[in-house]
């Protein structure tokens, strides 16, 4: 019997039980669709590497003998290594379209203990035949099939090879050039397996090898052998050696697991608190409305265990349901996960799962949330005896507020502002609570605007900003610097050239050390800017060092202090520079220099290793094709494609943007609606009397909302904190040496998020409005009072 | 002296499940400016239900219906709220004071509603109650909240006070003092006052007394020489 008293409980006062039971379900379809896809995704990492013998170490030298590979074998601590030959290449394109960059990595089936691929179609390419597997991703996005044929540009020469099939390989799960590309853009630049038989007489390099990578020994420490294998290596112009972690895939896919694993962590906590802190609200409410029937049921012999088990019945359905219908969505979403996740990263067999497991986890999970919130709420019920449980509880007295001793504050207010602000304080926690459920739902609008404004500000402050030339055109050797940019300027199609030379070398200070590129920059430059954080340009100082704030951070340096640069080219001699400024940057780790200062540095006369140009759009198909011909062109890099590819890719994202706007908005909803009805039902008395005295619905509608809207100003004043704290650990736990996001919030953001937690205020009130035109006056002021 | 009520062949019918109860069976009644009226009749007699309609509070499912002239029976919502706003103070058997408003912000509240209130402090003041203004009702006795109450009903300066059992919580003294209250906002104020009672004793004060059984009236009885709240006696 009492279990339907439960139902007929519930369908009485169904909006609230669904607005709680919503917030659940939306808290748990995160937490099973992302744990799920962390599932997914962190398995099948390390199946994958495990399989195919994913290495431990990475190096890349000039050129060296194929005997490298046995003689870093010979390094205690390594266990199998693998030599390659790794080249850019174009892809032909006669009309000058796109550039499209193929990176042919050669292969040796029979010695190929580490960084293995898989076979997805087609057949292994033959030896010394001009063929290749691409991978399957690449053949879809140019619209390739097995078989066809692909021209390429090598060594100034159109070459055809065919396609013989696809392949995955763990090394390049994140198909991306290099740490500038931040996605994948299989038009502009792909992988390609092809035999070493026939990469090496293509390349002149019979016998011979630029790029090493090895596994360790079980137990072994990367650091412990770097120093070995470089001096192995050294004198074959080693420009690179890097641990897994520091491997551009690798440590984009570890990156997103890290996240995802955060996001696990959090979005479901937050939402099941705001649906328990609900149902806190909803039960001890419930519990106080029917003392007289607990009281009853009390004296009808009832045991305590029994009543508290009635009022738990309440939080256990609702746990219940919250987790199981969240459980059910996030595996269905799971599935679109794993789909959204292959459109990133080259992964073979990552599909969304159902998992019992997970389903009961999240059961758990929200019924654990559920209880606990419930007892709380309904524990007040054990302390009752049952006569006292029939009697009416104690009135409340009215008081006097602190906010009273504002005295010509206090008498601007009408009298019923003066009952809303008493009321506030009457019922404290209940107050506490809704300002923080409000705080937490327009913080999450706020961060996900926010989130949204950092990317822009990113890719503003780089691609129009710092980076203001056209095409940037890599070399494969360095140049002259006066004769490179003559030459360049000389091409059709260029307004204007500036040199750039980029030198990779370990930056330390004491004991922390950091390989990056060191980009010296020419004085009198506008195409590469460095700029502070309000935009304004930085000059390039005659000597010493620009760096950029995270490389600042990392080895803990101010300016003034002295830094130990020891370049990877060259004589490979540490020197002492010194830091003279510091300076935001979001992509890269950044340090810079003056490019001559740079130049003397190594011993050279002036040199660049790129070009950057200002093109002529009308000419630039021609120049493109120019340029990919050119033999000393390592890549061409489009700025002004990059940012379009970055602001397609947060376009595409919308559709979650508008989801956690909306996710965001039911919580704020749910947690005011709530908390409407509670106070409501508390005041029927009041607000009967009020009507009688000849208020409007209206009038009396908006004593609720001038009290929400007292509450919404402190939760708005607290969630700008809030907003901040939520960016900075999402920056926090998205932030690498890749890029980094600002962490911004504008004045839209506020707004927007201030709008949202506006409409979900004046929804509720909405609800409201019914609710108080459905009052009788005549039934409630019936019942007798205390 | 000019009719402020008027109403002609009123009736109500509830529905409560299948049974129609008839509350009202056709009641004809006129009710001058400043009147002293005690409506005096058993529980379920009907007199809580003529008071009801009387205050706007519920309409009636047939008859007519007039304030001062101006049919009341067929108003929106609205405009009845208006009405109960404007034309009536309503005074109830259990206070329905704001909890967490002191005495004086109770008052106050009700002046904001109209456009010519009385001072809030005047009349509590009359009431008897200047220096208790500043208590919450939890802090003020039974007769000091029902003065509040009648403060509150005559400070928004309506044409009719209503008073539904307005002893009927209180101890017979207080009881006493609460009536005297209403007697002198009568005849100082020259309110119209429509008091609901079943307690006889009460009628004495009347300018009329209306005797309701059944759902209909009974018979009215005159008082040329109505007594003080001070000698009546139960």
């Amino acid at each position: 019997m009492l279990k339907r008293k439960l139902l007929r409980d519930i369908r009485q006062n169904y909006g609230a039980y669904v607005a709680c039971i919503s917030v659940m379900v939306i808290g748990l379809m995160f937490y099973v669709s992302m744990a799920l896809t962390l599932d997914s995704l962190a398995g099948r990492q390390e199946s994958y590497y495990r399989e195919y013998s994913f290495a431990d170490g990475f190096a890349q030298i000039d050129r060296g003998p194929y005997s490298l590979v046995s003689d870093i074998e010979g390094v205690p601590g390594v266990d199998r290594a693998v030599g390659r030959i790794v080249k850019n290449v174009f892809v032909y394109k006669p009309k000058g379209e796109e550039n499209t960059t193929l990176r042919l990595v050669s292969f040796q089936p029979e010695k190929q203990p580490v960084n293995r691929f898989k076979l997805e179609q087609g057949k292994m390419p033959s030896d010394g035949k001009r063929e290749l597997l691409v991978t399957p991703v690449f053949l879809k996005a140019n619209g390739y099939k097995i078989s066809d044929q692909i021209p390429l540009v090598i060594q100034g020469r159109e070459v055809r090879f065919t396609i013989t099939g696809t392949a995955n390989s763990p090394e390049y799960i994140y198909e991306v050039p290099g740490g500038q590309t931040l996605t994948p853009d299989l038009k502009i630049f792909g992988v390609a397996f092809i035999p070493y038989s026939t990469a090496a007489p293509m390349f002149g390099m019979e016998g011979q090898v630029n790029d090493l990578a090895f596994t360790l020994d079980g137990g072994t420490d990367f650091t412990t052998v770097k120093r070995s294998v470089s001096r192995l290596l050294e004198h074959y112009g080693l420009t690179a050696i890097y641990p897994r972690k520091d491997q551009l895939s690798h440590s984009m896919l570890s990156q997103e697991i890290t996240q995802l694993k955060g996001s696990v962590n959090t979005t479901p906590v937050i939402f099941l608190s705001v649906a328990a802190i609900i149902l806190y609200i909803m039960l001890r409410r419930m519990v106080e409305q029917q003392r007289g029937q607990i009281g009853i049921l009390k004296a009808f012999g009832f045991r305590d265990r029994e009543i508290v088990a009635h009022y738990l019945g309440y939080a256990v359905l609702m746990g219940f349901l919250g987790g199981f219908l969240g459980g059910l969505f996030g595996t269905w979403l799971s599935f679109y996960f794993a789909k959204l996740y292959q459109q990133f990263y080259n992964i073979p067999g990552l599909t969304g799962k159902v998992s019992f497991t997970y389903l009961a986890a999240g059961t758990f999970l929200s019924l654990a949330f559920s209880i606990f919130a419930g007892y709380q709420g309904c524990k007040g019920a054990l302390a009752l005896s049952p006569a006292e449980a029939m009697r009416p509880p104690a009135p409340k007295v009215g008081r006097r507020t602190l906010l009273e001793r504002v005295t010509f504050l206090w008498q601007v207010l009408s009298a019923l502002g003066k009952m809303a602000v008493r009321n506030i304080f009457r019922s404290k926690q209940r107050s506490i609570l809704a300002v923080l459920g409000i705080a937490a739902a327009f913080s999450m609008m706020v961060a996900t605007e926010s989130s949204y404004d950092a990317i822009y500000h990113l890719i503003n402050f780089q691609y129009e900003q710092v980076e203001r030339y056209d095409l940037k055109v890599s070399l494969r050797n360095y140049v002259d610097k006066t004769g490179g940019l003559a030459a360049a300027r000389n091409i059709d199609g260029v307004l204007g050239a500036e040199p750039l030379l980029e030198v990779p070398a370990t930056i330390s200070h004491r004991w922390l050390e950091k390989d990056a590129a060191v980009t010296g920059l020419p004085r009198e430059g506008s195409m590469y800017r460095l700029l502070t954080d309000k935009g304004e340009a930085v000059d390039v100082p005659d000597d010493g060092l620009v760096i950029s704030t995270q490389l600042a951070r990392y080895l803990d340096v101010k300016p003034g202090d002295q830094v130990t640069v020891r370049p990877f080219t060259g004589d490979r001699e540490e020197r002492l520079v010194v830091v003279r400024k510091v300076v935001p940057l979001y992509v890269g780790l950044g340090a810079f220099m003056d490019i001559d200062a740079l130049s003397g540095l190594l011993n050279s006369p002036p040199m660049a290793s790129s070009v950057l140009l200002k093109t002529d759009p009308d000419k630039v198909s021609q120049l493109r094709q120019k340029l990919q011909g050119g033999s000393n062109v390592e890549a061409i890099h489009d700025k002004n494609k990059m940012k379009a590819q970055f602001e397609e890719l947060i376009e595409s994202s919308t559709v979650q943007h508008v989801i956690f706007l909306f996710f965001a908005f039911i919580m704020g909803f749910a947690i005011v609606y709530n908390v409407n009805i509670i106070s409501m039902s508390e005041r029927q008395r009041e607000m009967a009397t009020l009507m009688v005295l000849g208020m409007t619905e209206k009038e009396i509608a908006r004593i609720l909302l001038f009290e929400q809207g007292l509450l919404g100003t402190a939760a708005v004043i607290l969630g700008v904190p809030l907003s901040y704290g939520m960016l900075w650990a999402i920056i926090n736990a998205s932030g690498n040496e890749i890029f980094n996001m600002p962490l911004i919030i504008k004045p839209g953001s506020l707004i927007v998020s201030l709008l949202g937690a506006l409409g979900f205020l004046l929804a509720a009130q909405w609800k409201m409005k019914g609710k108080v035109a459905g009052l009788s006056m005549l039934d409630v002021l019936k019942q007798q009072q205390d | 002296m000019q009719t402020v009520i008027k109403t002609i062949n009123l009736r109500k019918t509830f529905y409560t499940g299948e049974v129609p109860v008839h509350a009202l069976k056709g009641v004809d009644l006129e009710i001058r400016e400043g009147e002293f009226i005690v409506v005096l009749g058993p529980s379920g007699s009907g007199k809580s239900t003529l008071l009801n309609i009387i205050g706007g509070m519920d309409s009636p499912t047939e008859g007519e219906f007039f304030y001062r002239g101006t049919p009341l029976q067929e108003m929106s919502r609205r405009e009845l709220t208006m009405y109960r706003r404007r034309a009536v103070g309503f005074i109830f058997q259990f206070y329905n004071l704001m909890p967490n408003l002191t005495a004086y912000e109770n008052v106050a509240l009700a002046s904001e509603l109209t456009d010519n209130p009385l001072d809030p402090a005047a009349v509590l003041a009359e009431v008897g109650l200047a220096d208790r203004k500043d208590h919450f009702p939890a802090q003020l006795s039974g007769g000091e909240q029902q003065r509040v109450a009648i403060a509150r009903a005559v400070a928004k300066n309506t044409d009719i006070l209503l008073c539904d059992e307005p002893t009927g919580a209180l101890d017979y003294e207080t009881g006493i003092q609460v009536l005297a209250y209403l007697h002198k906002v009568n005849r100082e104020m020259s309110k119209t006052l429509v008091l609901i009672t079943h307690n006889a004793a009460i009628g004495g004060m009347a300018d009329r007394v209306i005797y309701i059984k059944n759902g209909r009236i009974d018979r009215i009885q005159e008082n040329p020489n109505p007594v003080t709240a001070e000698e009546v006696s139960w």
